[in-house]
């Protein structure tokens, strides 16, 4: 990672330490958002016409440390998934706070002045508090993005265990004619699944890099039987358990960061979600079982960034979808092909 | 954001892997079509082939990180990195230049004397020579500093007594490392250890057989009763043995052949899968073998590049080979589950075989090369927790 990199992700992480605390944050759920944490980024040049100017990259390390700051904030779904597919489809939104639904398999009708979409059940992340939300949709083989704003969406508020305002889509979704752009298969449907897959990977990683350091300060404070609980091997096993599983999410979701801009970002961003959804299983076990009873209030902190694993691990498909998908395209290239293809992916290889 | 969080840069292949990925496949694919290289699972532990690691060695594919004077062509550790995993994901018989490949000759190469490099260096990269490792012994596992066996000054060398177990292939070996203690173990039991080179056949050296579950001959009991060593085969000084024998447990833990010693079954069960079309279950299990793998992969060549870098990325590599060890027992698991067959070594059909083979040998994966306890330990401290 480079210099300038680095830089960025400590200036976002220092200015919301600033801000955000887990007591605020989880009052902040009721209102299903925590404003002074948004301005912070707003004033950090991080949002709106800036973020469209950003490098996946770049969004990236922000991603990380707002998931790590447990900021009850779309940063994810406004600024890399929404206003990448706003600025594909040429939408000036650049002052709204968004978010993006993917309806896949929705059926649409085109009327003369309206798009119907047969959204009925679609849950949109954080759809009770955005302005705007992009809905990606296809129609045949053509690719579509329609905007509508939140307000006018009948939703029933179904807050995620993150305690991240989402909304479940009553009925069909009404677009009206001018605000549904047709876009290529780039920021089609599948593209914004993957890339929403892809920042929810880049979330855990955050959330599970907090749960690694809260867990190993406990351990080191908290005595038990005259002893620190990290003095005990059985502990000891546990965190260098817990710091495999983050390490190897780690690797596979910076690996898929940078496959993200390739022809085939595919393979690397399936591995990247299963694999970060696998190790925040055993991270969140591992961390509430290392704290005892206090990890399991609401006033310890932990439950801040374990609630949002558990969530998260849901959006943008689980590891069950990405995995079966990834099987799915190797059994279909074949057993004699599988070697071949795992080194041929422009995954781990640069020139 | 903390500094106890343990994180690896990605690392990356460049051309010249490529490069030599090609070479690699076109040796195999020969191999193959003339019937003398059959697949298997750990096979660089059960494939032992002498014929083989000679032609893998006329091919240029051994030591190729050595200088030129000791029979290697310099390539980067990143273009070996691809040369071993292309020949285990083929399943290869390369268990007669494995060891010596891949730890020996690094060690000579870092602590030996010109003229143990000379003598030993270009045999192993012609794939002529092999190598034991005489390390642990009956009472002395994972805490290899409290070895008993002991090397008394003698005019002109040493003389080695004591009992080695476990050795791999030490019925085989031409030269045999051996850790002793050459000086007193008061105090720092780390000091005072050192690495002698024992040149086989040798007079007062026993070699007896400890057969496998599975009936294999691979591990050995190794008796030296006075054994002399003269001074030209001692590694380094005397009382380096343990930095030397720490050297090479790193370049010993992170290598491909910590996650890849059933890749040959992984295969066998996409085959499987392809004959079963529409079963979701195989999908799912098939994903998430392949996200893991691509994951330790990614790791393995990230520990790669670090060595490459000149850092040595040890409480990564003890990761990799915890991670990667488990992931291996773990396709064998998901195979018979999916699968399931009567598992037999003697079955001709080959996904049958591959899942006894796996099966059998799954006990070792997690302990060769530091029990995976004990590289749990060794992640702890980097955790700074002990």
């Amino acid at each position: 990672m480079s210099h300038t990199l680095i830089m960025l992700g400590d200036s976002v992480a220092r200015a919301l330490n600033d801000t955000v605390n887990p007591r605020g944050t989880i009052a902040a759920e009721a209102g299903g958002l925590d404003e002074p944490a948004w301005r912070q980024l707003e004033r950090l040049g991080v949002v709106g016409a800036d973020a469209a100017q950003m490098s996946m990259a770049e969004l990236a390390v922000v991603i990380d440390a707002v998931a790590a700051a447990g900021a009850l904030v779309p940063y994810a779904d406004s600024e890399a998934l929404a206003r990448w597919l706003s600025s594909a489809a040429d939408l000036d939104l650049d002052a709204a706070m968004l978010t993006a639904a993917v309806a896949d398999n929705a059926q649409v009708q085109f009327g003369p002045r309206q798009v119907r979409v047969a959204a009925d059940g679609l849950c949109i992340p954080w759809g009770c508090r955005a302005n705007a939300v992009l809905f990606s949709f296809r129609a045949g083989e053509r690719c579509y993005v329609g905007v509508k704003s939140a307000r006018e969406i009948e939703q029933r508020r179904t807050p995620s265990l993150s305690g991240e305002p989402h909304g479940i889509v009553i009925g069909a979704v009404e677009i009206a004619t001018g605000d549904v752009h047709e876009v290529s298969a780039a920021r089609g449907p599948e593209a914004v699944l993957q890339r929403g897959a892809l920042c929810r990977a880049l979330q855990m990683v955050g959330a599970m890099t907090r749960v690694n350091a809260l867990t190993l300060q406990y351990a080191r404070d908290r005595k038990q039987f005259k002893r620190s609980l990290s003095d005990f091997q059985v502990i000891q096993s546990h965190l260098a358990a817990m710091a495999g599983e983050l390490c190897a999410a780690a690797v596979a979701v910076e690996t898929a960061v940078e496959a993200a801009t390739s022809d085939d970002a595919f393979p690397a961003i399936a591995t990247a979600k299963v694999r970060a959804g696998q190790a925040a299983r055993q991270v969140a076990a591992l961390g509430h079982q290392i704290h005892g009873a206090i990890g399991f209030t609401q006033e310890y902190p932990l439950n801040l960034w374990t609630r949002r694993l558990w969530g998260w691990r849901e959006e943008y498909g689980n590891e069950a979808h990405w995995a079966a998908a990834l099987g799915a395209r190797c059994i279909e290239q074949g057993a004699d092909a599988l070697w071949p293809r795992l080194t041929a992916e422009g995954v781990s290889h640069y020139d | 954001m903390n500094d106890n969080t343990i994180r690896l840069k990605p690392g990356y292949l460049d051309s010249r892997c490529d490069a030599r990925r090609a070479q690699v496949r076109a040796f195999l694919r020969e191999e193959l079509e003339a019937g003398r290289c059959e697949p298997q699972c750990d096979c660089w532990v059960k494939g032992f082939d002498r014929d083989f690691s000679r032609r893998a060695g006329a091919r240029g594919l051994l030591g190729i990180t050595w200088p030129r004077e000791y029979g290697g062509q310099e390539a980067s550790p990143l273009e070996r990195f691809v040369v071993i995993e292309e020949l285990l994901a083929a399943g290869a018989p390369v268990g007669a230049h494995w060891v010596a490949e891949r730890q020996m000759g690094p060690s000579l190469l870092r602590f030996g004397t010109p003229q143990q490099k000379a003598k030993m260096l270009p045999g192993i990269a012609r794939g002529e020579l092999v190598f034991a490792a005489g390390y642990s012994e009956p009472d002395v596992g994972s805490d290899l500093a409290s070895v008993r066996t002991r090397a008394e000054r003698v005019e002109g060398g040493w003389k080695l007594t004591g009992t080695k177990i476990w050795t791999t292939q030490g019925h085989h070996a031409d030269f045999m490392f051996v850790l002793c203690r050459t000086g007193s173990a008061e105090g720092d039991k780390h000091a005072g250890l050192s690495i002698l080179i024992v040149e086989l056949p040798a007079a007062g050296v026993d070699i007896r057989p400890i057969l496998l579950l599975t009936g294999e001959h691979h591990f050995n009991e190794v008796n030296f009763d006075s054994v002399f060593v003269p001074d030209a085969m001692v590694l380094g000084q005397a009382g380096q043995g343990w930095h030397i024998i720490s050297s090479e447990l790193v370049l010993e833990r992170s290598g491909p052949e910590r996650f890849m010693s059933t890749f040959p079954l992984l295969v066998e069960l996409v085959r499987k899968a392809q004959a079963d079309p529409g079963n979701q279950r195989a999908l799912v299990a098939v994903g998430e073998l392949v996200a893991r793998f691509r994951a330790l992969r990614a790791m393995s060549i990230a520990v790669g590049t670090a060595l490459e870098g000149g850092e040595s990325p040890n409480v990564q590599a003890a990761l990799v080979k915890d991670l990667g060890t488990r992931f291996e027992s773990e396709v064998a698991e998901c195979a018979r589950l999916l699968y399931p067959v009567q598992p037999s070594l003697h079955s001709a059909d080959r996904y049958t075989n591959f899942v006894a083979q796996s099966v059998m040998h799954a006990p070792s994966f997690t302990l060769r090369g530091g029990a995976n306890e004990v590289l749990r330990g060794i992640v702890a401290r980097g955790l700074g927790t002990r």
